[in-house]
């Protein structure tokens, strides 16, 4: 290589690394390779109280902090909700720097309040990630959260079907911020890998 | 009855018979565990019909849950879904695979104390080749 292709290449790296910079700055909402990440879009979250797997309140203040994963789903459920804590937990320990990782905090926020009381919901966090915190309300308090997140469910109980009965949910991940911003999503399907290069990125930024 | 005509009868009676032994073969049969308070678990395996005729799996049963369902997880509007499906076809010379965030068994309400290892026997009525029963391994 002579040396004017290689003043060419560094400029070129400049250049790339300039508009990069540009990108993530931007007032605009950033597509990572699976997360739509708000950047200055993050908005507020209206309050809302869960009640977590402790039977501690889990409120806007609680996320204040950390940058936390919120994914919604029910324990009565042995297909997909597995596979979800599988690949959370795989994602998390997929982020190389424990001091990144240290800053991040996974919620299980059940839309099913009825069968997944705290205790439920602290046995199938003990099960698959002592780490996560789980946690619901009753429907009056949890659509607080969910209508803010655009997060919909739908439980299918009926008089035939009182107990095994299915709970349709939105898929996406909700991502804040530590200053307990709605401040992104990913949307299904969910890889670990690639959730966790996204998270890395945002995590070293900010 | 001409004689040709007794020919093709007898043919067609000798035929008949090896359509309805499809041959079906299970494999690769598990159930993932769930901590004890939840009443109910999902079993995976993979169903292979080597036989010339198309088979339809009709019903499960197993002497560990009270019953066993064939249930779908898809993805739909952004919304994660789950139904139930009352049959499975499997195609001639086809195979069909049973698998986590897919087609799999919905097994409820346990009969028992359900761990790591055990494994549970499982009834499969298929409408040709009839009850094949096997053992499904829980796994973590």
């Amino acid at each position: 290589m002579n040396k004017s292709s290689i003043v060419l290449v560094v400029l070129l790296a400049l250049v790339a690394g300039f508009i990069g910079s540009l990108y993530l700055n931007s007032s605009k909402p950033v597509k990572l390779e699976s997360a739509l990440w708000f950047g200055e879009q993050s908005r507020a979250l209206p309050a809302f109280v869960l009640v977590d797997h402790n039977r501690q309140n889990l409120d806007n203040n609680r996320l204040l902090g950390k940058w936390s994963l919120l994914f919604f789903g029910y324990t009565n459920c042995p297909d997909i909700c597995p596979l979800s804590m599988q690949t959370l937990s795989a994602m998390v320990e997929a982020i190389e720097q424990p001091e990144l990782r240290d800053r991040l905090q996974i919620y299980f926020v059940s839309v099913d309040p009825e069968r997944d009381q705290p205790e439920q919901l602290a046995s199938y966090m003990a099960y698959f990630n002592p780490a996560f915190i789980g946690a619901s309300a009753a429907a009056e308090q949890l659509d607080v959260l969910t209508r803010s997140l655009g997060i919909a469910y739908q439980i299918h109980k009926t008089a035939e079907d009182e107990r095994s009965y299915g709970v349709d949910h939105s898929s996406a991940i909700i991502l804040t911020n530590p200053a307990a911003e709605y401040a992104g999503l990913f949307s299904a399907p969910h890889d670990a890998s690639v959730m966790a290069r996204d998270m890395t990125i945002i995590l070293e930024r900010y | 009855m001409p004689a040709p005509g007794r020919s093709l009868l007898l043919l067609i009676l000798w035929i008949l018979p090896m359509g309805a032994n499809a041959e079906i073969v299970i494999s690769g049969a598990w159930i993932k565990n769930l901590p004890p308070t939840i009443p109910m678990r999902a079993g995976y395996l993979d169903i292979s019909n080597q036989g010339a005729q198309s088979e339809r799996l009709v019903s499960l049963h197993s002497p560990s849950f009270e019953k066993v369902e064939i249930h779908r997880s898809f993805e739909q509007d952004g919304l994660s879904k789950m139904e139930m499906l009352p049959a499975l076809s499997i195609p001639a010379a086809g195979r069909i695979r049973l698998q986590p965030g897919a087609r799999h068994l919905m097994l409820i309400d346990p009969l028992q104390d359900i761990s790591i290892g055990d494994q549970i026997e499982l009834c499969l009525e298929f409408e040709k080749a009839g009850t094949k029963c096997i053992n499904m391994e829980v796994r973590k």
